[in-house]
């Protein structure tokens, strides 16, 4: 086989210039279907777990303003409202959701962080507020991710009223970097505590936790908690990708500094029924708070959005079968090129296994180089585009109603090694199948042909 | 002597639109092993469709070949292909060599597809081009040989398996006398020296003269045996 792999690639180079013309094809074809296929996969999932079930359910809701900022006379504005029992703005920084918090000596762990006011907070859950709390204290919001490294499904089911919908994921990406980074500093990591003092002195929540093996994944995660007085539906407010925890940390905060300063940017409220929610949200719309205000809008919405992936994917039947379209002309071209050499192979005894074996592999090669290239571009590409579809595409100024369960949707930036994975087989799959039926015409090939061409 | 080729009723046409062109008509005929044979005779006479059919490129009509006790007609293309590798060497007018390969794996070719590892290989295709003189030219492209050395390395080509029968369609055909001359002297050694059945086809009474036997052919049928 190896002499076969030699011969490929002196073909392949023997070809250079019809060769790079159909790589450069090939891999503008698998970049396209590596991005439109993680495009609309992850729309999918997306839209898949933001059904409508749970509307009119919860008196929670959060209202997001799209990156733009929410100044305190509309949210006096909307806290004066009918049927408004109180509000809980928040800042949310843009782009940089994700930071590092130090508790005391122990703790570094990436965190999903917003901040709010403690007053707002206090009043929101009609909570005391401690004393040393003062009203620059920021809140934190941590993350379902976060969550998920310390608790394991059944404590979370058991706190939280999890549906099996909960899945242990390994930590993302980010996270992995930031305790390596942690980790690589020479810090012991072998116990972590953290602290949390509820606001309204109910809930005390002691967690301990330690990695096990000298690992980084949530396997080698053991974690224990301790929980203390009742925890209340109204500590939990969800977000779809964090919960709310109010608290007072014992130890030092800390951000990066390119952490930029953020206004207002998003609102919980709560409703004294919620019988009130059309009511309200319709009239959030009218203050211009709100772009949908009604589920039909929402439906339309996503609607709309569903129509988006099905045109991705019809572009996507249409990219592949272009891609089969020339893959299959240059193959047929190469042996058509190649008629009287093939013909002289089997003159000189060449069967016709290993004829084809040739050019197999060398369609094969001629992929493989597409793939590398193309994934390696994809990849370099694909934030951006992820980056503007978050911006454009999913996050318009509209509400949510979350379950107080574990929904983590996120629109991740990182393509899984499955979907290189799938794309890679199916090409390859595509490609042999696509040489099989352009070498057909090899079982044809003799000696005859070289006479006739007057070789 | 042991028989290596047996012709029985053989008869070849061509379809054209729809008549049939009559090439061979009921040759028989028997090459036994170490033969030199020459086919002679006019152009369209039919000897270069007959080195065809021996070689298994075309198919007879009517009759048989056997070759080292295999019947042609009984095997399949891909078959033939094989059983050409190991049992006959071809040598073609206009050489036919891989221009974007040396002198060295044009002979090597055979033995790749022959399943011989590549250090095999090599030793003897060098040994191929020693024995046509040719060893110093192993690593030229056969673009850069002039005619009569890129028809040694076809001949080094069809020696290389070791098979016991070489066909040759008008080996000096393209060549002039000089060149000529050594070529057949190399044919009338492989014959000789390594007891090679030779066949070959051409219209030059000079080079037919070198074989132990010369059949003549005319309008399809055989006239001298």
């Amino acid at each position: 086989m190896g002499d076969y792999f030699k011969r490929s690639i002196k073909e392949l180079k023997r070809f250079k210039g019809r060769n790079l013309t159909s790589l450069i094809g090939i891999t503008i074809i698998v970049m396209m279907i590596t991005t439109l296929l993680n495009l609309s996969l992850q729309m999918d999932a997306l839209f898949q777990q933001n059904n409508l079930d749970f509307l009119n359910k919860y008196r929670y809701i959060y209202i997001s303003s799209a990156g733009k900022s929410i100044d305190e006379e509309a949210i006096e504005e909307i806290e004066a409202m009918d049927g408004i029992e109180s509000v809980l703005p928040i800042k949310n920084p843009v782009g940089y959701p994700w930071v590092n918090i130090t508790m005391g000596e122990y703790q570094i762990l990436p965190v999903y962080i917003s901040f709010f006011d403690s007053n707002y907070l206090a009043d929101f859950f009609d909570a005391d507020i401690m004393e040393d709390i003062s009203a620059e204290s920021p809140g934190v919001i941590v993350s379902s991710k976060f969550r998920n490294n310390i608790l394991s499904i059944e404590q979370y089911k058991e706190m939280f009223g999890a549906t099996e919908s909960l899945s242990n994921e390994l930590l993302s990406t980010s996270s992995v970097k930031a305790i390596k980074k942690y980790k690589d500093g020479n810090i012991p990591i072998s116990q972590e505590k953290l602290e949390m003092q509820l606001v309204g002195k109910d809930l005390n929540i002691n967690i301990e936790t330690k990695y096990v093996n000298d690992s980084i994944t949530n396997k080698d995660l053991e974690s224990t908690i301790k929980i203390t007085g009742e925890i209340k539906e109204e500590y939990l407010l969800m977000r779809n990708d964090s919960i709310l925890v109010p608290a007072n940390q014992k130890g030092k905060f800390t951000y990066r500094e390119d952490f930029p300063p953020v206004e207002y940017n998003a609102l919980y409220y709560k409703t004294e029924n919620i019988e009130d929610i059309p009511k309200i949200t319709e009239e959030l719309k009218e203050k211009g708070h709100m772009t949908l205000s009604t589920i039909e809008e929402l439906i339309v919405f996503l609607d709309e959005q569903q129509e988006l992936i099905k045109n991705i994917f019809i572009i996507m039947g249409i990219v592949i079968l272009l891609a089969i379209f020339n893959f299959s002309n240059t193959m047929q071209s190469i042996i058509q090129e190649r008629r009287s050499e093939i013909a002289l192979m089997k003159a000189l005894g060449a069967s016709n296994y290993q004829i084809i074996l040739g050019f197999l592999l060398e369609g094969i090669l001629l992929i493989i180089f597409a793939l590398i290239v193309g994934f390696t571009i994809v990849t370099a590409f694909f934030k951006t585009i992820i980056y503007m579809v978050n911006q454009e595409i999913i996050a318009p100024s509209t509400y949510r109603a979350f379950k107080l369960e574990a929904e983590a949707i996120q629109f991740i930036l990182n393509i899984p090694l499955s979907t290189y994975l799938y794309i890679a087989e199916v090409t390859i799959l595509l490609g042999v199948i696509v040489t099989l039926i352009a070498t057909r015409k090899i079982f044809k090939e003799n000696y005859i042909v070289l006479m006739n061409r007057g070789d | 002597m042991k028989s290596v080729i047996t012709i029985k009723d053989l008869s070849f046409y061509f379809n054209n639109n729809q008549d049939k062109i009559e090439v061979l008509k009921n040759i028989n005929l028997t090459i036994n092993e170490g033969d030199f044979v020459a086919f002679q005779g006019r152009s369209g006479s039919g000897k270069s469709t007959l080195l065809n059919l021996l070689a298994g490129f075309m198919r007879p009509k009517a009759g048989s070949i056997v070759i080292n006790s295999k019947n042609l007609s009984e095997l399949s293309e891909n078959k033939l292909s094989l059983f050409r590798r190991d049992n006959i060497g071809f040598i073609f007018q206009s050489y036919h060599l891989f221009p974007n390969m040396t002198a060295l794996d044009n002979v090597q070719e055979p033995l790749f597809y022959a399943g011989v590892k590549k250090k095999e290989r090599t030793k003897r295709a060098y040994e191929m081009l020693e024995k046509v003189g040719l060893s110093d030219r192993a690593k030229h492209l056969t673009q850069q040989l002039s005619g009569g050395q890129q028809q040694r390395v076809s001949i080094a080509r069809a020696l290389v398996t070791n098979p016991n029968i070489i066909l040759a369609d008008e080996p000096t055909g393209n060549l002039d006398s000089l060149t000529e001359e050594g070529i057949m002297d190399l044919l009338v050694s492989i014959n000789k020296d390594l007891g090679k059945t030779i066949v070959i086809v051409t219209h030059d009474d000079n080079v037919a003269r070198l074989a132990n036997r010369i059949i003549e052919l005319d309008d399809g049928s055989l006239v001298t045996v």
